[in-house]
């Protein structure tokens, strides 16, 4: 894939729904698809407005982005042995970073975490915070989850009496 | 009150404020992707949008059937609806069977489908009726008359396709028959006295794979099988110009350890189980005098090496194991912590004939157990957690039926 116009000191200027203006290295925004796409088409200069995500969500996005960019460079020079080694360490090192990141995050922040990486498409932060939505609803039932999602039933009166009913097939 | 104050105010604070019911399509589906069985169907009943999305998604990919493991209990068919149970649910459903009046059977399964037989009660002395049902989406293929030999019935394919072979094979007398839908006979084939007999069959890769009683593997490609049937003129059909389907051998290795044949004290059931693209190899292992199952031991086949291999552990899968049915299982699919484990039924006698015996009661929703490999440790229903594994086998009782319910047709409409 050629990306000529990407280059290591060369920043792009992320604008949030709520006009903050943030800057990220070229390096770091092309696991964003959409950021990724732009940079390949030479649209990126001036300021790029990203209408659905607001100021924190955006931070949170460039934190994660920037930390697996950090995973991505660092240190090559090992022996292949002793990389692999490493390797491995790292991605034990990623996956515990991952879940303090994402555990830190109440509700409305992981909403908008998934909007956000969604529309920017970042594959790899929308599963881990679509995994975390699956670990939340584990166990629960359609009732919990609408409570915790904030989701009123849309369902018929009849339809939530078979679902009501579906559920008393249980047995002891 | 200050008490439920605090309370009050941190179920708030776990409140989200938005409405989760709008998140786009493709949130909803990566995170529909990601939950277990049970929980996709907690998730499908939250609301409209959700539940539509996952039955778009579950009909993209058909491939393998996401579906629910149940038990089918297995007996006559009466006027009363099949009682089924939901193992990972724990729940029972009753299954209504069209055609009721016939005297049918539940012999095997694949997939959604059920294996029917007519029982030799049924007057018809040399001659069984098998016909395949889908209780879910109501289909229905009638085979042509059948021998009562059949042990056990395995397709190469989606039974409704034109493509589909149907290959059927004898424990006792070494020969397996080939049907396709149009013939208006099976095709049968029979390997030399001398060779070894045939234990198990599945279909795997385009092919079926015979294990025979030494461990070694037979193998019949289902297109060459298909075109064998297609050119047979079964009206003017004598033994004279016999059409055969040929088989490949493969002789495989297995460890000396493994008993070949059951002995005084101890029965070895063998079943082959694909297993992520591979073949696997199930020894379980029954004391005769007890009539208790007291180990399993799990081979993957090499085909480079064309040894049995054994595994000591499934990883993150579990096996659903039945004398005509298997599955397997990611725990991803099922729920954490039920991974490296073997669900099997009620089984105790040698195959041949106990499948049809219709003097063996119904099968009870408890009729099954666990075994978790290398723990030596059993969850097996109503054999409590002991330390030695052993599992109690009902001898009056039928074998149930493993059956995949689509979870399709858990979201196709309300459940009355």
């Amino acid at each position: 894939m050629s990306t000529p116009s990407v280059s290591v000191n060369r920043v792009l200027k992320l604008k949030s729904s709520d006009g903050e203006i943030f800057e990220v290295k070229q390096t770091v925004a092309v696991q964003s698809g959409v950021l990724k796409q732009m940079m390949e088409d030479g649209c990126t200069e001036g300021e790029i407005p990203l209408n659905n995500v607001d100021s924190p969500t955006l931070a949170k996005i460039i934190e994660w982005c920037n930390k697996h960019h950090d995973n991505d460079v660092e240190g090559r020079v090992l022996s292949e042995e002793r990389e692999k080694e490493k390797e491995k360490e790292k991605a034990a090192d990623m996956k515990k970073w991952e879940s303090e990141f994402i555990d830190a995050l109440n509700r409305d922040e992981i909403y908008f975490l998934l909007t956000g990486s969604n529309y920017m498409d970042i594959k790899e932060l929308l599963d881990c915070a679509a995994q975390k939505v699956a670990d939340m609803v584990k166990g629960k039932t359609p009732e919990a989850i609408r409570e915790m999602f904030n989701i009123q039933s849309d369902f018929t009166e009849e339809e939530e009496e078979a679902i009501r009913k579906e559920n008393q097939w249980a047995f002891d | 009150m200050d008490i439920q104050k605090h309370k009050h105010h941190r179920d708030e604070d776990k409140k989200s404020s938005r409405d989760w019911s709008g998140l786009p399509d493709n949130v909803i589906a990566t995170i529909s992707d990601k939950i277990s069985l049970c929980d996709s169907l907690s998730f499908s009943n939250v609301c409209k949008p959700w539940r539509i999305l996952q039955k778009e998604t579950l009909t993209i990919h058909r491939n393998p059937l996401r579906g629910f493991p149940w038990l089918v209990m297995s007996k006559e068919m009466g006027s009363e609806p099949k009682r089924c149970f939901s193992v990972l649910e724990n729940k029972v459903w009753k299954m209504k069977m069209p055609k009721a009046d016939r005297v049918l059977i539940i012999w095997g399964s694949f997939e959604d489908w059920l294996v029917m037989a007519k029982s030799p009660s049924d007057k018809i002395l040399f001659g069984i009726r098998i016909s395949l049902l889908n209780p879910f989406s109501g289909a229905e293929v009638v085979l042509s008359k059948a021998d009562t030999r059949y042990h056990k019935l395995v397709f190469s394919g989606d039974p409704n396709k034109e493509t589909c072979v149907y290959m059927a094979f004898s424990y006792v007398s070494r020969a397996f028959f080939a049907w396709i839908l149009g013939a208006k006979d099976w095709l049968g084939s029979y390997l030399e006295e001398e060779t070894d007999g045939l234990v198990d069959l599945i279909s795997f890769n385009g092919s079926f794979y015979f294990l025979t009683k030494g461990y070694n593997i037979r193998v019949v490609d289902a297109a060459y099988a298909y075109s064998t049937v297609q050119s047979v003129d079964f009206d003017h059909y004598s033994v004279d110009h016999l059409m055969m389907i040929n088989t490949r051998f493969y002789k495989v290795k297995m460890s000396p350890d493994i008993p070949i044949n059951s002995d005084l004290n101890v029965q070895i059931f063998r079943y082959l189980v694909e297993f992520r693209g591979e073949i696997l190899l199930i020894t379980r292992f029954m004391r005769k005098i007890y009539i208790e199952t007291y180990d399993f031991k799990v081979f993957r086949l090499d085909f480079d090496l064309m040894e049995w291999v054994e595994l000591d552990n499934l990883g993150d899968f579990c096996i659903f194991l039945g004398r005509n049915c298997t599955r397997c299982y990611s725990t991803k699919e099922l729920e954490v912590n039920k991974g490296n484990c073997i669900y099997f039924t009620n089984e105790f006698g040698p195959r041949s004939w106990v499948d049809r015996d219709h003097k063996l009661s119904c099968s009870e929703i408890d009729d099954w157990g666990i075994f978790r490999l290398n723990s030596g440790d059993c969850n097996g229903n109503g054999n409590g957690g002991s330390e030695s594994f052993s599992y109690h086998a009902n001898i009056d009782r039928r074998t149930p039926v493993w059956l995949t319910a689509p979870m399709s047709w858990y979201l196709d409409e309300f459940r009355p």
